[in-house]
């Protein structure tokens, strides 16, 4: 029996400005990791991935958002993206790379940190793996935080660029006994 | 992957404190280390990692770390150093609601053969740099096997660390 429990896959069909996950958060887990894969976008427009969380009234919070991120190509230099660079709290930036048109996709992984709790802060930790095609190979590491101090019970990824039309993501509680 | 509880320490209210102690590690595979809303009395103060060796603290001079800070309202900063005698997840504590979170990798830390590894990935407050995070490894340059760790914060505000600070220990199975 693993403490690793899946508690949601959401795979992506239609072309689509933005995914939400809803209701998987919960009282029954404090630490979670989605992991996304293969997010591909419809045209050979490429698309930044953003990410914004939900409350159960399935309203979307789009303020008081924090972030750090390194930008990371293979073909030239590191760029920063965080909130001072950006000037922007309404999401949060890079969240899941960069998709572009499969093969040129984008995949990786965040660790989401007590989003049910209203007494604290909702922190995220991650890394992911994109190909775009102008082409650059794009590694992106970083953390990131929402605050305010109210329960989330979902999420958002956004695709401000292009419309995604396939792609996999899975939602994992870490159970504690 | 695979995820088997080791163990797992939750503060209580009364019972705060600046050291959590936790063995549980007991074979060669890799274990990860989850901490979350770690929040103290006081803003300030640091938190580090040690390993543990035979259930104490093995406070030898002999770890080398590197990191990369990232900050969301302030510039990054690259940054290594050895010897020193702690793995650091943050030199900025904070109050709630704020608070430290962070996912550890424990690699060969029970393993007499070979030097104990760690990645950290960390997401916390700072007063005016907003969210940071020492995403960070090293290595623990001493063949002894480790059986577990020690999380400490000087901070002594309220006691350290408060109620509902989470620590838990997991094994990453292979079976």
């Amino acid at each position: 029996m693993s403490n690793l429990k899946l508690l949601d896959t959401t795979t992506i069909s239609t072309s689509v400005a933005n995914v939400s996950v809803t209701n998987v958060f919960s009282a029954d887990y404090e630490v979670y990791q989605i992991i996304a894969n293969g997010v591909s976008t419809v045209s050979t427009t490429a698309t930044e991935v953003y990410l914004r969380y939900i409350k159960s009234d399935d309203s979307i919070i789009s303020a008081d958002y924090d972030y750090a991120s390194w930008y990371m190509p293979a073909d030239t230099g590191y760029s920063k993206i965080n909130s001072t660079n950006t000037g922007d709290a309404t999401q949060i930036h890079y969240a899941m790379g960069n998709a572009d048109q499969a093969p040129d996709v984008a995949s990786g992984f965040l660790n989401i940190y007590n989003p049910f709790s209203s007494a604290c802060y909702t922190y995220n930790t991650g890394q992911q793996s994109s190909h775009y095609s102008n082409p650059r190979y794009l590694s992106t590491i970083g953390v990131g935080r929402l605050k305010q101090s109210v329960s989330i019970t979902g999420f958002q990824f956004l695709f401000p660029s292009s419309n995604v039309n396939s792609g996999e993501i899975k939602v994992y509680g870490l159970q504690v006994d | 992957m695979k995820l088997v509880q080791v163990n797992k320490h939750i503060v209580t209210s009364g019972n705060e404190t600046q050291v959590v102690s936790m063995t549980g590690i007991s074979d060669n595979s890799v274990y990860m280390l989850t901490v979350n809303n770690l929040n103290v009395g006081a803003d300030g103060g640091v938190c580090d990692l040690q390993p543990l060796t035979s259930g104490s603290a093995d406070t030898t001079n002999n770890i080398a770390i590197s990191w990369t800070l990232v900050r969301a309202n302030n510039s990054y900063q690259n940054f290594g150093n050895q010897p020193q005698d702690i793995f650091r997840y943050t030199d900025g504590m904070s109050s709630a609601p704020a608070s430290l979170n962070a996912t550890a990798f424990l690699y060969n830390w029970y393993d007499a053969n070979e030097y104990s590894y760690v990645t950290i990935q960390p997401a916390y407050n700072h007063a005016t740099e907003g969210v940071r995070g020492h995403i960070q490894a090293g290595v623990k340059k001493e063949q002894t096997s480790h059986n577990g760790v020690n999380i400490n914060t000087n901070q002594s505000g309220g006691g350290g660390f408060q109620a509902g600070s989470t620590f838990v220990l997991y094994k990453v199975d292979s079976t």
